[in-house]
């Protein structure tokens, strides 16, 4: 019984240690690891604004934070003062830009990080539910901006802890995605477990609504049957469609999803299957009543 | 303990009242006109009864006691136990089979499997046994959770709660009831909601999933595939019980439920369990692989019994609209003012959302969220005369008034401070928070009155939105007891409120002359002469603990438990990892 407290302790004292100095070199995996799986049903202590609008992201991107966000409220009148201490009172920074690209289940982070440099003018985050795995990719980040300061490398990239399954609307607006990842999700083997996966017909309406039309949807995995389900969903759905081959193939970040994630490098290692599929959001269909007039 | 008529629906001059599990019909003057009785029967068996009360239950027996006769609800829970027994069961005994020449000292293989199984038998009996005695009697009599009125007023339906029936009644526009069908839900059901076509209800459930369902539907003939598929079953047992029909007395007009036609759900269950789903290049340890060639060789039996929930759960017609990945709350189907054309279905969850949808056939298309709760949602009104305003209510200290169609948000009225304000200083220190049971709007003119009942609070809320949507709390009066359900006499301009007779303030003498304690009140309007709503001095409805043939052998704990259910969504768990 003694040893797991040990480790634990190491953990929380190498934790405790990088932070303390400010995170410059890179975090070590075995001091982050946890248990594979969260249940998505759970309430867990989880953070989430009530809204997008409410969502402090230039915390994560303080490079594209607004600067002097003090002005707006001092240029307040008098008369407004009432309501100008109801909105001032949270004193969000806004960004000069939104994210647009989500590794939903990023895991340790290898996809992020292998994006930030192709995709530089673009915000990208990672959203994981585990929580050691979410300060692993976060002190990663740290070290990785400070060891590239002068490159301004991974300012772009941040990492969250959040249970995209019930909360994805509260991060993200209406169309404000372009590029969602979802790669080698758990893959749930059980038929009584297949509501916990991450592709399904209900969510991938919420997919859809955070996805702009001509958006994209990345999905791969190892598992031939989780494969086929996610393959059978998406194109089930009404708002989605299959990105053929040949575009799929063309599309350089199909090849990074290949090879840079941490769980892809794994499977090469086992000499494992990759099976990839992309899928394209749909503009939304036009009401029925319009149809018919 | 006197049973509260818990959940009221008004339909012209009709007043339906569920009473735990039966149906009560009024006239406006609490003249009784007919009871619909839940189908129980009374007796229970021997093997019912040794299922509840003997502590550890073998799997072998209860495999073998075919419980025919048992409550339909607490029959359907000992199936799924059964069915995951039965499996468990399989899947042991063949990794039994195969670790047993690798024994080595300590207990021997027997003793190993003795241990297991009463360990097992333990947790069975912790979570099932303990549940299904704490719940005795919600099992026995299912509640109705819910009643909900066609646009015609021709047709009824009902919700209960334990056994996930969604029930379907005839009404003959005097209050007599006709059952025309009874249909379990994979899930248990929330919320329902009407289409304005009165032709599909919407089942919003307690997984986040909502499924639309024909109003009227008639039990297919069972099919040659179905009995295929019946016959591909190996436990002959759970069949017998799956098509065993219910006994239904009072009504003999409900058609009995035969063996179910196969539904897509049958066919996907047999087409996802003919291979495992892993493969040998996706496991990396031994230990894995071991648990792949496992599964490979149980699958079989697994298909059976997963075949024979499939079946149960599709013995009709019922289509995934929408979903959440959090219990659902409330459903509304409605038309926007501005929109003739469009329906919308608007769904609340525990999550704090309030999600707004296209109408069916469109329902994938998600077209805004309400957000803004910091506690779980458990009710959304639109008004009927003001489609454009949405209010919802919840856990919050405020109510929340919307334009949902834009999602703005267009102000909040307080409800936590009212009722501090209205109950004893002593009372009101002790109320911290609130959850909304209830919201519910009757129009007057220009006028619309929102009336807000919550849990455990002895008080009636009243708010007006006016036409340029300013929400404010107008009235609030306090009640005999806390207020279970609120409707609204049209005809005779009443308001009428069901309180729960426990918790009733009524001295024993004032009982005794009034012929009981109050169980539901009639309020009045009455603008020019004082302020506003004030309970009537005559009419209500009285009930008598003694008199009632349908007494309950609940405890009041029990009671509580089923009656008051709102508080308990709120988040309490703050455990991690």
């Amino acid at each position: 019984m003694s040893e797991p407290k040990n480790k634990r302790q190491k953990r929380e004292d190498y934790r405790a240690a990088l932070r303390a100095n400010g995170v410059t070199e890179l975090p070590r995996k075995k001091f982050y690891r946890q248990r594979a799986h969260a249940n998505p049903f759970s309430d867990h202590s989880l953070i989430y604004p009530p809204t997008p609008e409410q969502m402090d992201w230039a915390s994560l991107y303080p490079h594209y934070a607004v600067e002097e966000p003090t002005e707006q409220k001092t240029e307040r009148t008098e008369s407004e003062e009432t309501l100008g201490q109801e909105l001032s009172a949270p004193a969000i920074r806004k960004l000069t830009k939104n994210v647009e690209v989500a590794d939903i289940g990023c895991g340790f982070g290898g996809l992020l990080i292998a994006l930030a440099p192709v995709l530089p003018e673009t915000l990208v985050l990672g959203l994981e539910i585990r929580v050691s795995v979410t300060q692993f990719v976060e002190d990663r980040i740290k070290a990785l901006r400070v060891q590239n300061e002068e490159q301004k490398l991974y300012r772009n990239i941040a990492v969250l802890r959040a249970n995209t399954m019930k909360f994805m609307p509260n991060f993200f607006t209406k169309g404000q995605l372009n590029k969602i990842f979802i790669c080698f999700p758990d893959p749930h083997f059980k038929a009584r477990k297949h509501k916990q996966r991450i592709v399904s017909t209900t969510l991938n309406s919420e997919y859809a609504y955070v996805l702009r039309p001509g958006g994209i949807i990345y999905t791969i995995t190892d598992v031939p049957d989780l494969h086929e389900w996610m393959v059978g969903h998406f194109n089930t759905h009404p708002a989605f469609e299959r990105v053929s081959e040949e575009e799929q193939e063309a599309d350089p970040l199909v090849e990074i999803m290949r090879n840079e994630t941490e769980e892809g490098k794994k499977v090469t290692r086992h000499n494992g299957q990759k099976h990839v599929a992309l899928f394209r959001r749909l503009e939304d269909p036009q009401w029925p009543e319009e149809v018919s007039a | 303990m006197a049973l509260p008529y818990h959940v009221l629906k008004v339909c012209d001059g009709i007043v339906f009242a569920a009473r735990g599990s039966n149906i009560h019909s009024f006239d406006s003057n609490f003249e009784p006109i007919s009871v619909w009785k839940y189908p129980v029967k009374q007796q229970e068996t021997n093997a019912e009864k040794a299922e509840i009360e003997t502590p550890a239950p073998t799997v072998e027996a209860a495999e073998e006691s075919p419980v025919p006769e048992g409550p339909p609800a607490k029959k359907r829970k000992v199936e799924d136990g059964e069915v995951v027994a039965v499996t468990e069961e399989s899947k042991e005994e063949t990794t039994e089979g195969q670790t047993e020449t690798k024994t080595e000292g300590g207990l021997t293989q027997h003793q190993k499997e003795v241990n297991r199984r009463s360990r097992r038998q333990k947790q069975k009996q912790k979570t099932e046994g303990g549940w299904a005695k704490n719940n005795k009697a919600a099992l026995e009599k299912p509640f109705v959770q819910g009643l909900y009125l066609t646009t015609d007023s021709r047709h009824l339906v009902a919700i209960t709660g334990s056994d996930k029936t969604i029930w379907v009644f005839e009404h003959d526009g005097a209050g007599n009831l006709k059952q025309l069908s009874q249909r379990a839900m994979p899930k248990r059901p929330c919320a329902l909601a009407l289409t304005p076509d009165n032709k599909t209800i919407l089942s919003a459930d307690k997984f986040g999933d909502v499924f639309s369902l024909p109003l009227l539907f008639t039990p297919s003939e069972p099919t040659a595939s179905a009995a295929a598929a019946a016959a591909a079953v190996a436990t002959t047992t759970t069949i017998s019980e799956v098509a065993t029909p219910e006994p239904i007395p009072s009504t003999p007009a409900t058609p009995a439920v035969p063996t179910p036609p196969p539904t897509t759900d049958v066919a996907k269950v047999q087409s996802l369990s003919v291979k495992p789903q892993a493969n040998e290049l996706t496991v990396h340890t031994l230990r894995n692989l071991k648990a792949l060639e496992n599964q490979k060789r149980c699958l079989e039996r697994q298909k059976a019994a997963k075949l024979a929930a499939a079946l149960q759960a599709s013995q009709f017609e019922h289509t995934l609209q929408l979903g959440h990945v959090s219990m659902l709350t409330s459903v509304a189907v409605v038309v926007h003012p501005a929109y003739p054309g469009r329906t919308y279905i608007i769904t609340a969850d525990r999550d704090e959302h309030i999600r707004v949808s296209r109408g069916i056939p469109q329902a994938h298309v998600i077209e805004g969220f309400l957000l803004g709760h910091d506690e779980f949602v458990s009710r959304v009104c639109i008004p009927e005369k003001r489609g454009d305003v949405l209010i919802s209510g919840g856990g919050d200290d405020d109510l929340f008034v919307w334009d949902w169609v834009s999602s703005k948000l267009l102000g909040k009225a307080p409800v936590l401070a009212e009722v501090r304000k209205a109950l004893a200083p002593e009372e009101a220190e002790k109320v911290t928070k609130v959850a909304v049971t209830k919201i519910f709007d009757v129009q007057q003119g220009e006028k619309t009155h929102i009336f807000v009942i919550c849990e455990r609070i002895p008080l009636l809320l009243i708010y007006t939105l006016t036409s340029d949507n300013t929400f404010q709390h107008t009235q609030t009066l306090s009640l005999l007891g806390t207020p279970l359900d609120v409707e609204y006499l049209k005809a005779d301009s009443k308001l009428i409120v069901s309180i729960d007779p426990n918790t009733s303030s009524e001295t024993q003498e004032e009982e005794a002359n009034n012929g009981g304690v109050s169980s539901i009140l009639a309020l009045s309007f009455n603008e020019s002469v004082s302020s506003g709503w004030k309970v009537a001095p005559t009419g209500g409805l009285k009930v008598t603990e003694a008199a009632e043939d349908d007494s309950t052998t609940l405890t009041p704990q029990d009671l509580q438990k089923l009656l008051y259910t709102t508080e308990s969504l709120r988040k309490t768990n703050k455990d991690d990892e």
